[in-house]
């Protein structure tokens, strides 16, 4: 559970929460990759429905998919690693569907199915859509989508399905980069998996994925929205200087970094107890926060550009754009949050 | 055996058998909480991390940190004079002469002599730094006269960190002395303040006529006050952020335990067990920062974030209580004590403001 037992937690494993050379490492160069590898420019053009497909090649060439899988499947990395790396996606606001891989990739190992090498092809979670056939997130160029259905007596199916020789139905987007489509109920089944653990459990890596891609797109949003207070100047001063712009600062800052520390939180109890229920809702939370905290920030980089954050040639919008699209990505924070809350009750009413 | 054990089998060994079915109850057993302080030290519990010499067990930080957790968990009973622990002592660690130490470590730790701050000032209160109350040199004493006003526990306590203006020419960060007062001295007089309710703790206001201060009596340096003011603030963060952890759990476990609220509640008290979770994990985050050697600018967001958390938690606690129309009368309580957190130790705007400036790099207002 969400709530710190009086078992549990005092019996922390420092050596998970020590940051580790490695991950800043990886977090480093992904960063300065990313902006190599494609500019602003590209991101808008991807945003308004232009593909960049040829980018997935040298995000796969790079390594970029092997972070958090096993060594086995010549992989590199935790998940812890891999939430630095999502995170760094999301500043850039990466135009390729790295994190809907990760999250699908991710799925699988969780429930133990094996994954033999890096993906070369982009893959993607689906949900049931609402009048039948599947609902594939950010999945134009995905290969192959991952289903997670709960069964009526508890545990659940893990479906793999092909997209690859399927109709897809691109739906309209706010940010086309990552556009949902839908499929129907005649998609090929490349195979079914099934466990024990419900729902929230199995989605505990995906949704860190999502959360530490939300906690990137806040944090590029906030970054810009501080550049911007440090430069413009109005009265005779720059406008950072004024207590009612640092503080709305401050006050997303803290949304920031309340979503990171649920996020590395989770990650670290995901690797450690997958499946545990304890990862399930620290993920569902982190997920909700890191939510909250990209819609914050996106909001409030444009209120402080003013009417220039609402120019096509602002960077500003791009992120209301992704944090609008990415935010209610397995579950809105209302969602996600009422559900912890409602299992809290449940357990507490049991105590 | 790790510390963790050692300190379980403490606890299980001075807590009576029924403590943790029962510690509402004991939760103002003022008897058991200075027992339990007393033996804290004794066994080096109350500051684990410190050196043996000075009453700690020389733990490495991470294992001291547990050790904290653990009795938060626990609701081990609460220090009396918390001040003392949290601010004093390591304030004389940090700048007291051996002497000092000598003299005032023990008591403080053990509860024996307790610890006003004197601080604030009716005209010097988030601007701390234009205090006025003064203090002239004759001979071998200082003389202070002045006034300081919301010194917890003041009327109850022994001893008093005392800032005082010993430069009235010096610019204003410059001037100013930590003195050591007793507060038995002659012209020393500390009056409680009839506080708004029974849950807040009694704050007084101090006037000071004429006071003999030793001269040795100066924590720091003469004319160092603010760096011992501003470092007594720093200290024991992770106190600060484990106490608002487990003040935040106390407030929703009505909630939590009682008639489940409606499922219009539900987002908001999300929202709070994600808050609440959030706090515990970037303490944790920030002692694995330090343990790094990194430089950890986040501890900065502790203060604020864990303030207002706590202040939600009372607030919601309190509405969803309130259905039937009216405030019932204990968590009401807890609110008004709630309101407390946001304002004492640098409030909510002060901190934003701390925020923005040393963290994203923000330039200082007009």
């Amino acid at each position: 559970m969400a709530i710190a037992s009086p078992t549990t937690s005092s019996d922390i494993d420092w050596d998970l929460y020590v940051p580790k050379e490695e991950t800043a490492e990886i977090e480093a160069a992904a960063r300065e990759h990313f902006s190599a590898l494609f500019s602003p420019g590209d991101v808008r053009a991807a945003v308004a429905g232009e593909t960049l497909d040829h980018l997935w090649p040298a995000i796969v060439e790079q390594g970029y998919t092997a972070i958090g899988l096993p060594g086995d499947a010549d992989g590199l990395g935790s998940l812890v690693d891999l939430a630095a790396v999502l995170e760094q996606a999301g500043r850039s606001l990466l135009p390729v569907p790295l994190l809907a891989t990760a999250a699908a990739v991710q799925t699988l190992l969780a429930v133990g199915v094996p994954v033999h090498e890096p993906p070369s092809q982009p893959a993607t979670l689906a949900r049931r859509g609402r009048s039948g056939g599947w609902l594939c997130f950010d999945g134009r160029s995905a290969a192959t989508a991952v289903a997670v259905v709960a069964k009526s007596g508890g545990g659940c199916r893990i479906r793999v399905l092909s997209l690859e020789s399927t109709d897809r139905v691109p739906l309209d987007a706010v940010d086309a980069a990552r556009t949902d489509v839908v499929v129907d109920d005649s998609v090929t089944l490349l195979a079914e998996h099934e466990t024990d653990a419900d729902v929230d459990a199995v989605l505990a890596s995906a949704r860190v994925c999502a959360a530490a891609d939300l906690v990137g797109i806040a944090a590029g949003a906030l970054e810009g929205g501080i550049r911007h207070a440090l430069t413009r100047e109005q009265f005779g001063r720059t406008i950072g200087s004024f207590q009612a712009v640092k503080h709305l600062l401050a006050d997303a800052y803290v949304l920031v970094e309340r979503a990171r520390s649920l996020t590395v939180g989770a990650s670290v109890e995901a690797s450690r107890e997958p499946l545990g229920s304890t990862a399930g809702h620290l993920a569902m939370l982190a997920k909700a926060a890191a939510t909250d905290a990209a819609t914050k920030c996106a909001e409030l980089q444009v209120q402080l550009l003013g009417a220039m954050g609402l120019t096509w040639e602002s960077d500003a919008p791009l992120f209301v754009r992704r944090a609008r699209h990415t935010g209610p990505f397995l579950g809105t924070a209302d969602e996600l949050y009422e559900r912890v809350a409602a299992e809290a009750l449940t357990e507490g009413a049991a105590r | 055996m790790t510390a963790l054990d050692d300190y379980r089998a403490f606890l299980e060994e001075v807590l009576p058998a029924d403590y943790a079915d029962r510690y509402a109850d004991y939760r103002n057993d003022t008897g058991l909480r200075t027992r339990f302080q007393a033996a804290s030290y004794d066994e080096g519990w109350l500051v684990p991390e410190w050196p043996r010499e000075l009453g700690g067990r020389d733990l490495p930080l991470t294992e001291a940190l547990s050790v904290r957790i653990e009795g938060a968990v626990r609701r081990v009973p609460r220090q009396m004079n918390i001040q003392a622990t949290g601010v004093v002592a390591p304030a004389l660690v940090q700048f007291g002469t051996p002497e000092q130490k000598d003299r005032y470590l023990r008591p403080t730790l053990r509860g024996e002599a307790w610890w006003a701050l004197g601080m604030s000032e009716p005209g010097a209160g988030s601007d701390l730094a234009s205090l006025r109350t003064t203090a002239t040199r004759r001979g071998d004493v200082f003389v202070v006269n002045g006034q300081k006003v919301w010194a917890t526990q003041a009327n109850e306590s022994r001893w008093c960190t005392l800032y005082v203006r010993t430069d009235p020419d010096a610019p204003k960060h410059r001037g100013i002395t930590c003195l050591i007062l007793d507060m038995d001295t002659p012209g020393v007089d500390a009056r409680p303040i009839k506080t708004a309710g029974p849950s807040i703790e009694t704050f007084c206001e101090v006037f000071l006529d004429n006071v003999e201060v030793p001269v040795e009596n100066i924590l720091g340096e003469l004319n160092g006050g603010w760096r011992v003011a501003m470092s007594a603030l720093e200290h024991e963060r992770d106190m600060i952020w484990i106490n608002n952890w487990l003040e935040t759990q106390r407030a929703l476990d009505p909630v939590l335990r009682g008639p489940a609220p409606g499922a219009h509640t539900h987002a908001r008290l999300g929202r709070l067990l994600a808050d609440m979770e959030a706090i515990r994990l970037t303490g944790i985050r920030t002692a694995g920062s330090r343990v790094a050697g990194e430089d950890e600018p986040l501890s900065g967001i502790l203060k604020l974030f864990g303030s207002e958390t706590v202040q939600e938690a009372a607030r919601f606690a309190l509405e969803v209580a309130g259905v039937d129309g009216h405030a019932p009368l204990p968590p009401f309580d807890e609110y008004l004590e709630s309101m407390a957190a946001t304002i004492y130790g640098g409030t909510s705007e002060i901190q934003r403001n701390i925020i923005a400036e040393r963290i994203l790099g923000l330039p200082k207002g007009a």
